[in-house]
């Protein structure tokens, strides 16, 4: 009886001993999200006279914080030729995602649609498929017209999958990247 | 070709159904019986336990040998029902006449007193339950089905919130999660709850029964019992020395799921004894299968060890046990979407937007659960009146979800967007005595400690320590037709969220709680076998860590939840009524609660969407209102012979919030239940053989609040199953074998289920044919 008891004892007290190790060293949250875009930036370029124009989306704050947002301001009758870059600038160094999305363009797209203005838009660049698609990491931007006009630019950003392939079309896709700037010619 | 071997297959139930001749009428004869009443574990006779007939309105008594003699029973059965205080009640239909001894084991109630105001305790549904006591133990029905919720559903009153694939959690009158205890045997589960697509972490194989437990019972079980206990009991221990053992085969035709499950146990000794069992199981499964297209990454594999000992002897026993599930869920493709754009193109599609051919491969999205617990528990028997409990319990639940892989930085690629622990160690102490004129009391402490850790790519809700401590006592007392209890619990819980940073900055939060709990419950048997059973509750419940701190982006179902630091514990109070009445040919229950909330905690839909470089997303705000839940819960049974049975069960359920004055959203649709059952004469060969066709209509949800939700509630549906059981010995010297055909949503009906998250994308899974063969051995 007693020495049941005893086994009783210290059998719980193994059990305790040897499933407690886990407990040291635990109370962390990761000190921050580690993937996060706060940046879409646009660069253009005057074709002519190399003047440069750079325009920011951003939310340094992450999702739901305050937004800081660039008019777009072109001249009519010009070609631009521009880039963007999607940057994560909460981290230093600011942790550029244009290179990543290069790298893997199969699988990306930019798409760039203006509203009300006398814009149209070239992509430049394209990815390794046959027939290449477009990717849009640069393009060629051209402002008509003589009249002043307001407008809107969006901008996104799709990703493709290998159950949403890029090949699949426009609709295929999950949104990355959706922002929309102000845009002015004039 | 599937369509019309459905078509074909219906005529050919209905043909079954019409052509059965009607079953022979028995002849009036009177009989008697004999029956001895004793412990279940001991073999020793009670004296004085309470047997009540359908066919006396007396009660008879128990002698010192714990036998009893009834005599005058008219007809060919009846329905015996044996209580003793500190035990769980017997309820059997006996087959007249009876040669021998009709014996009675009760169950001591070693945990606690049992005053639970169980809804139903799944008649129809096969669980070990008081109607199919009549059946001995080998024939015991199972009607698993590929998870715990699938068993609990046949429950009046509980549905299902499902995420297309293996996992689903069960909703008890409209609450679910933070704010329902699950209980594997005596031992409180600890996961993550809060989360809708967080399943339940249970081996349906190793299920031997399920009670809900509601009413002044539910106190024992602290805070989050406001809305109901859900325990699932395991096997009794044997009581017979040597080695047993149970293989179960399962094959499900919808998702190509094959499961199975060995279960050995042994025992020996005599009055000292040492008992074990071990249990493994496996499941795999390919994509689920919608009437018209394939679902895509809904497959899941799980696997569960599990084993358990037991030594006692006369005073005391102990009893440990340690169990592991571990389960990897596909998470349907077409539900992951960028932002409000892909979400309004993916519900405008009446199809998915993604539609793969069938696979077992489960690729991203997914998550990844492992639950282990440990459990010991030591009872001595202080005195023959008097019982003391102990009990331990460790678990660890680490969940990993996996996104749909849309990463930039190479650095994070394969890493968990979610990945979170939470340990939880549980002590429970509980004392209980009674007294020779039948009223007893039972008092108990419990403390928990919890540490929740986070790490992964993005963090909905942070780490955290919680510490809880409760005390409780009730007092019971019982009548020969009554029985009175009342109990009342103090909690006490400090959370402690430390340091962390969130986009650049810092939040460190603590939070004290402290609440009281208290219930009232009252039985009472009226002449002609009615029940009564009224019961009047109070509980809290203290705001959990995602209802508090969380932040962030889902992108399973594009939303962005936003938690409030400042809310306050939420208050229930519930009174809750129900009648039975039981008689030789049929059953009814009505069942009436009602249940007001001050305060109650639930996810505010806000009116501008949240800006974010990815786009716009509809935001959802946690905060509190007074709500009230309102409902009803009936069913009836008619068995006019041992052949035929029919039973119909219905549930209603009105949820308001008072303080928009507008339907809560999200609570489940009403609906109503038919089930024609047929019993076939036992052959030489087969025996317990019945068929029985299910009928289940779901209404569609009505109130609901337009415009708040992505889509209005999906139209209601009906589905109808047909199921066939049978036990056979393959060889004369083996124990009966278990057969169980089941046919579900035979039309193949495509529906889409109000509580099913997924049903903005998809339909709900289609025909399934499920074959199960249980071999004990």
């Amino acid at each position: 009886m007693k020495n049941q008891l005893i086994i009783t004892l210290v059998s719980v007290i193994f059990f305790t001993a040897t499933s407690c190790k886990k407990l040291i060293n635990s109370d962390k949250t990761p000190d921050e999200e580690n993937e996060l875009i706060t940046t879409v930036s646009l660069l253009f370029i005057d074709a002519l006279n190399s003047d440069t124009l750079k325009f920011d989306w951003s939310q340094p704050g992450g999702p739901g914080s305050g937004i800081a947002i660039d008019t777009i301001v072109l001249k009519p009758n010009v070609n631009y030729i521009a880039t963007i870059s999607i940057l994560d600038e909460s981290k230093n160094p600011t942790f550029n995602v244009s290179g990543e999305i290069k790298s893997d363009a199969n699988s990306h797209r930019f798409i760039y649609t203006p509203t009300n203005a006398n814009l149209s838009i070239k992509i430049l660049d394209f990815d390794t498929h046959t027939p290449p698609i477009e990717l849009g990491l640069s393009f060629e931007a051209i402002t008509l017209g003589v009249s002043q006009s307001i407008g809107n630019f969006n901008v996104v950003l799709k990703h493709y999958t290998e159950s949403a392939p890029k090949t699949g079309g426009l609709a295929n896709g999950s949104t990355d990247i959706e922002v929309d700037f102000p845009l002015v010619i004039e | 070709m599937k369509q019309s071997f459905q078509v074909a297959f219906t005529a050919f139930i209905l043909f079954v159904f019409s052509f059965l001749a009607p079953h022979k009428t028995w002849g009036q004869d009177w009989y008697s019986i004999k029956i001895k009443v004793m412990d279940s574990l001991s073999s020793e006779p009670l004296f004085g336990a309470t047997i009540g007939i359908d066919k006396h309105r007396h009660y008879h008594i128990s002698d010192i040998h714990g036998m009893a003699m009834i005599d005058s029973l008219p007809g060919s059965e009846c329905l015996l029902h044996v209580s003793y205080l500190g035990y769980h009640h017997f309820d059997a239909r006996v087959k007249l006449p009876l040669k021998g001894t009709f014996l009675v084991k009760l169950c001591a109630e070693s945990n606690h007193l049992h005053e639970s105001l169980v809804i139903d305790k799944g008649r129809s549904s096969g669980f070990n339950n008081a109607i199919t006591h009549y059946l001995s133990a080998e024939e015991i029905q199972q009607r698993q089905g590929q998870s715990i919720s699938d068993l609990l559903k046949n429950m009046n009153g509980i549905t299902l919130m499902n995420s297309a694939g293996g996992i689903s959690k069960p909703v008890v009158r409209g609450l679910h999660g933070q704010r329902l205890v699950m209980l594997q045997g005596n031992a409180r589960m600890e996961g993550q709850q809060w989360g809708d697509d967080h399943g339940a972490e249970l081996d349906p194989f190793q299920t031997n029964g399920v009670d809900l437990i509601k009413g002044s019972a539910a106190i024992e079980y602290g805070p989050e019992a406001i809305g109901g206990v859900i325990r699932v009991l395991p096997r009794p221990w044997k009581t017979a020395n040597g080695i047993e053992g149970t293989l179960n085969l399962q094959g499900f035709s919808n998702n190509l799921q094959g499961a199975n499950s060995l279960m050995l146990e042994g025992r020996y000794g005599g009055e000292k004894y040492f008992a074990w069992r071990v249990n493994g199981s496996m499941r795999k499964a390919g994509d689920a299968h919608a009437p018209t297209y394939n679902m895509s990454n809904t497959g899941f594999e799980e696997n569960n060890q599990s084993f358990n000992m037991v030594f006692g002897n006369k005073k005391w026993n102990w009893e440990t046990g340690i169990s592991r599930y571990a389960s990897t869920q596909g998470i349907f493709i077409g539900s992951h979407l960028g932002n409000i754009d892909d979400l309004n193109e993916a519900l405008q599609s009446p199809e998915p937007l993604i539609i793969l051919p069938f696979t077992y491969a489960i690729g991203r999205p997914y998550q990844e659960v492992e639950h282990v617990m440990l459990t010991t528990q030591w009872s001595v028997q202080l005195s023959s009146k008097s019982k003391f409990k102990w009990q331990y319990t460790q678990q660890v639940n680490r969940r990993k979800e996996y996104d749909a892989d849309r990463l930039y930085n190479q650095a994070l690629q394969g890493k968990p967007a979610m990945d979170l622990e939470i340990q939880s160690f549980l002590m429970e102490q509980t004392y209980e005595r009674k007294f020779s004129d039948h009223w007893a009391f039972k008092v108990g402490a419990s403390e928990m400690y919890q540490n929740n850790t986070v790490a992964g790519l993005q963090f909905i809700i942070p780490a955290f320590h919680s510490w809880s401590v409760g005390t409780y006592g009730l007092i019971r007392k019982e009548w020969l037709d009554a029985s009175l209890s009342f109990g009342l619990r103090y909690d006490v819980r400090q959370l402690n969220v430390p340091r962390f940073t969130r986009y650049q900055k810092s939040y460190a939060y603590e939070r004290f709680f402290n609440g009281a709990t208290a219930g009232l419950t009252y039985t009472k048997k009226f002449e002609h076998n009615y029940l009564l059973a009224a019961s009047l509750q109070t509980g809290w419940r203290p705001p959990a860590v995602n209802e508090l701190y969380s932040y962030g982006l889902h992108y399973g179902v594009a939303s962005f939840e936003i938690g409030d630091s400042l809310l306050v514990p939420e208050r229930s109070f519930m009174l809750d009524i129900s009648v039975k009445k039981n008689s030789n040919s049929w059953f009814f229950e009505l069942n009436g609660f009602a249940q007001l909330f001050n305060d109650f905690i639930y996810k505010n839909p806000l009116s501008d969407p949240i800006l974010t470089i990815r786009g716009a997303f509809p935001a959802f705000q946690f905060t509190q209102q007074n709500a009230s839940l309102i409902g009803s819960e009936a069913s009836a049974s008619y068995r006019p012979n041992i052949a035929w049975q029919w039973e119909s069960k219905l549930s209603y359920l009105y949820a308001q919030n008072l303080g928009s004055n507008q339907a809560l959203l999200w609570m489940p649709a009403n609906r109503m239940e038919h089930i024609l059952g047929y019993n076939f004469k036992d052959t030489k060969s087969l025996k317990a053989t019945s068929i029985e066709l299910q009928s289940i209509w779901v209404a569609k949800q009505n109130r609901y609040v337009p415009g708040v939700d992505y889509i209005d509630p999906p139209k209601g549906y009906t589905l109808v199953n047909f199921n066939i059981a049978t036990s056979f010995r393959p060889y004369s010297s083996s124990k009966l074998w278990l057969l169980h055909l089941s046919f579900q949503n035979i039309l193949n009906q495509s529906y889409r289920d109000y509580q099913s998250r997924f049903r903005y994308f998809t339909n709900d899974p289609g025909f399934n044919f499920i074959f199960k063969l249980q071999i004990p051995f």
